[in-house]
């Protein structure tokens, strides 16, 4: 079986090699490569293709969501999952949008570290009910309908009430895996629905008399 | 009687003046037979102060009317004096008809009017009939005769006549008919005129007096000849002439021949007027009647003219001119010489002709001079009477005017008054809506002033979310890293012995500790997480979280839906901080195996309940204990709720918080 394929982005040097000997120390897991900035990582990414990116969002230069939208933008395959230390930030929620599709707290122990990356790679996400919130609320559109599940409506629901993941597969009669494979879609679904507004955005938005796609 | 037929030449005013006189005194002639002033003088002197003293006054008066009519007056004024004082208006009005008719004949008409009017009104006041009332209202109608009124004078006359013919006097009722008669004469109206004097003859034939038979049929005649009914007029003349012959009355045979001659010179046939007035002229001169005289020889004159009989005319007219000049008859003097200037041009003297030509134009004009100054007092009269009439309308004029002023002053005054009333509405809207807009304005302050307040709190609670905000972002990003690092490093040593590892693992423990704790801080100082949802989600995942890794059975019932309401960070910390505590202590002392959280909102109560199926604590044993939960109700207090705990198979805590 191959090993998750897993490069790390961060400035501090000292959590850089201790999350590369923490994912090297797994044997299911290899450290592909670390950047210390965001411009070293958009160039090493296309050419080293990894199969996770751990992703600080504080660079030195262009920040890590900078990064996460330009390689989404151009189509990386690479799941991001974000460092945070504090998951409710609005910078978390900007990298979730722009293309990540997890997040890891920086105070998780290394066994939590590696359970996070392992589920990420199998598709499945974390969301905190704050980050539940701003999820819902960025799908509610007046005229829109939205394109999430009904499935997924209910799993945002409940974490936005701060159920945890076996509390919401217990009320849905789902796994906790599917509960966080609901998640990964729904982050997938928040992609897409961001580049969409990228791209009205820049062409001036539907109903306008430009070039179109 | 010669004037009847002076009246039927110059018109109504004399016969008028006479027949008055008739009407005034009846009983009296100019001269009273049996009487002389000395005898009146003495029964003046003799009698008292009473009613019958005022007969004999006028009778003094009238003594001296004829020539002294001052005297006269003065008579007839203390008569009038007596009877006001006796409130004697029989008297009074006898005063009145005697005064008035002096004032006649001095052309004082107005004064006699009024005079006679206020005779009227006492009649009318006493309620007085007979003769007193035909006194007042037929003297009233001579005087409005006289001074040319005619309408008015009919009008009194006519009020007269009933009065008249219920006295049935024979002389004052013929008299009134031929006054009226001439009236009618006057205005034009024949029929009525003719009607009048054939009453006044009717009425002569009932009483068989054949003296007012003569006078009413030469009235009646004359009438008939001025309205051209000329075989009439002379058949009423010569059986007027007859009846004179027959009475002898010399007067009124005069009257009847001349008539008769006058009449045959309208119908242009000059030998029977020739004839008529040859008649005439010894009576007139046995009679000494001067213009009767006069007015016999022109007519003689005349038709001598006309029928060519030039010489006898010229003779005839020498004498003519000769008596009409010694007698001052100078109307008549004038025509004569007219008429002579045209015989001396019919015999052939042109030169004669034209002296006595130049002699009628002097003559004329004396007579026109003359004329004048009979007539100025009568014109003066007129002029005041116009002056007067214009004054009036003037007045009437002005009236009119003030009138006019008046209601343009009222319509001025309305219209000041509108405008008034619209001005103060309209004060009264502007004021206001002025103060409405004043209100206005002022709310708009007070929101203005509440907005600005508003902006400032709201500027401020930026300013302190920025600041927070910066600070989260500075413990995140400083700290945060500082801390990672530490926790990295200490992961990445290798332990070198037991004690070593015990340190490196407390180390990592602290780190992790500090970055959950720095995490919590930035939770409750981000402001976009100051709602009850965020609240309530928050403690449900931390607690949550702790009760799981503990492996404590946990079970939650929250309110569904919950209230969105705002919850501000120092409420939000404190209840945040009390649930830790309290499952802090859960999973440290109480033994549990599950835990029943429940939340609800009532009103803008928060109730947390947390109830474990612990061992329960002794309030009073656990020294340590008994701190935790001191500050826990500080915690509470802070944000003015209160915490209450019970031992109930375990532990329950029950939590209210105002939010």
């Amino acid at each position: 079986m191959d090993s998750i394929r897993v490069s790390i982005v961060e400035d501090i040097i000292e959590i850089r090699e201790g999350m590369r000997f923490i994912v090297n120390q797994t044997p299911d897991l290899t450290c592909l490569s670390t950047y210390g900035s965001a411009e070293e990582a958009m160039a090493g990414l296309t050419q080293d293709v990894p199969d996770l990116c751990i992703m600080d969002i504080a660079l030195p230069g262009s920040t890590g969501i900078d990064c996460i939208r330009r390689l989404k933008a151009s189509d990386s395959p690479i799941q991001f999952m974000v460092f945070t230390i504090y998951e409710n930030s609005d910078q978390v929620f900007e990298a979730l949008a722009a293309g990540a599709s997890g997040y890891l707290l920086k105070d998780t122990p290394p066994d939590r570290i590696i359970t996070a990356l392992r589920e990420l790679y199998a598709g499945g996400s974390p969301m905190s009910a704050s980050i539940a919130r701003k999820v819902v609320s960025s799908f509610q559109r007046p005229g829109a309908a939205t394109p999430l599940s009904t499935r997924e409506q209910e799993v945002l629901a409940l974490l936005a009430k701060g159920f945890l993941y076996k509390e919401i597969a217990q009320q849905l009669g789902i796994s906790t895996g599917t509960v966080r494979q609901h998640i990964h879609h729904i982050y997938d679904k928040l992609h897409v629905q961001n580049r969409t507004e990228a791209i009205n955005k820049f062409f001036g938005g539907p109903g306008s008399n430009t070039h179109g796609l | 009687m010669w004037k009847l037929y002076t009246v039927s030449r110059k018109g109504p005013f004399s016969i008028a003046l006479i027949l008055s006189m008739l009407i005034a005194r009846p009983a009296h002639a100019q001269i009273t037979p049996g009487f002389n002033r000395d005898s009146v003088w003495h029964l003046l002197a003799t009698r008292p102060d009473d009613t019958l003293k005022v007969p004999v006054l006028i009778l003094l008066g009238q003594q001296y009317e004829y020539n002294q009519p001052d005297s006269a007056l003065y008579y007839y004024d203390r008569a009038g004096q007596l009877s006001r004082q006796l409130h004697y208006p029989a008297g009074y009005i006898r005063y009145v008809s005697n005064y008035a008719s002096v004032l006649n004949t001095r052309g004082k008409f107005d004064e006699s009017i009024r005079l006679n009017l206020q005779a009227v009104d006492t009649c009318l006041k006493y309620r007085l009939g007979g003769l007193n009332y035909i006194r007042a209202f037929g003297n009233t109608a001579t005087a409005y005769q006289y001074k040319g009124d005619y309408a008015a004078a009919v009008d009194y006359y006519l009020k007269t006549l009933p009065v008249a013919e219920g006295m049935g006097d024979a002389g004052t009722l013929s008299t009134l008919y031929n006054n009226l008669s001439g009236l009618y004469r006057d205005l034009q109206q024949p029929e009525k005129a003719l009607g009048y004097s054939q009453k006044s003859l009717d009425l002569a034939e009932k009483t068989h007096d054949l003296n007012l038979e003569g006078n009413a049929r030469i009235n009646l005649g004359n009438l008939q000849k001025d309205f051209n009914q000329m075989s009439g007029g002379l058949h009423n003349i010569e059986r007027a002439l007859s009846i004179a012959r027959q009475l002898h009355d010399s007067v009124m045979e005069e009257t009847a021949l001349v008539n008769i001659g006058d009449t045959y010179e309208k119908m242009h046939d000059p030998a029977r007027s020739i004839t008529a007035f040859q008649k005439a002229l010894p009576i007139a001169a046995a009679l000494k009647d001067v213009p009767g005289q006069a007015h016999i020889s022109q007519g003689l004159a005349i038709g001598l003219f006309q029928t060519a009989r030039y010489p006898a005319a010229q003779s005839l007219l020498l004498k003519a001119i000769a008596f009409d000049s010694a007698h001052g008859e100078k109307k008549m003097w004038r025509d004569a010489l007219l008429l002579m200037s045209d015989v001396q041009i019919a015999l052939g003297h042109p030169d004669l002709s034209r002296q006595y030509r130049d002699q009628y134009d002097s003559v004329s004009e004396a007579y026109l001079n003359a004329s004048l100054l009979t007539n100025i007092q009568e014109l003066e009269t007129k002029y005041k009477v116009e002056k007067q009439q214009h004054d009036l309308l003037k007045k009437d004029v002005q009236l009119k005017e003030k009138d006019k002023a008046a209601i343009r002053q009222r319509a001025w005054l309305i219209t000041a008054i509108i405008v008034a009333c619209l001005l103060t509405i309209l004060f009264i809207l502007t004021w206001r809506f002025s103060r409405q807009r004043q209100q206005l304005q002022q709310r708009a302050i007070r929101a203005l002033e509440a907005e600005q307040e508003n902006v400032r709190l709201k500027a401020k609670l930026e300013g302190q979310q920025h600041e927070r905000q910066r600070i989260s972002q500075e413990m995140h990003d400083d700290m945060g890293s500082g801390l990672t690092s530490l926790l990295f490093l200490g992961r990445s040593l290798k332990p070198p012995d037991d004690q070593g590892s015990a340190i490196t693992h407390k180390i990592q423990q602290t780190a992790e500790g500090l970055i959950h704790k720095m995490n919590e801080i930035i939770w409750t100082m981000n402001y976009e997480q100051d709602t009850l949802d965020s609240l309530i989600a928050y403690i449900r995942t931390n607690a949550a979280g702790m009760l799981e890794n503990a492996g404590i059975d946990f079970r939650y019932s929250v309110q569904d839906p919950l209230p969105q309401m705002a919850v501000n960070q120092e409420c939000r910390r404190n209840l945040y901080l009390v649930v830790k505590e309290a499952v802090h202590n859960i999973v440290r002392h109480s033994g549990a195996s599950s835990v029943q959280i429940d939340i609800s909102v009532t009103g803008s109560i928060l109730a947390i309940t947390i109830h474990d199926n612990g061992k329960g604590f002794d309030p009073a044993a656990g020294h340590r204990f008994g701190n935790g939960l001191k500050n826990m109700a500080r915690r509470m207090q802070q944000v003015g709720g209160k915490m209450d705990w019970a031992i109930d198979n375990g532990t329950r805590l029950d939590l209210r918080a105002p939010v």
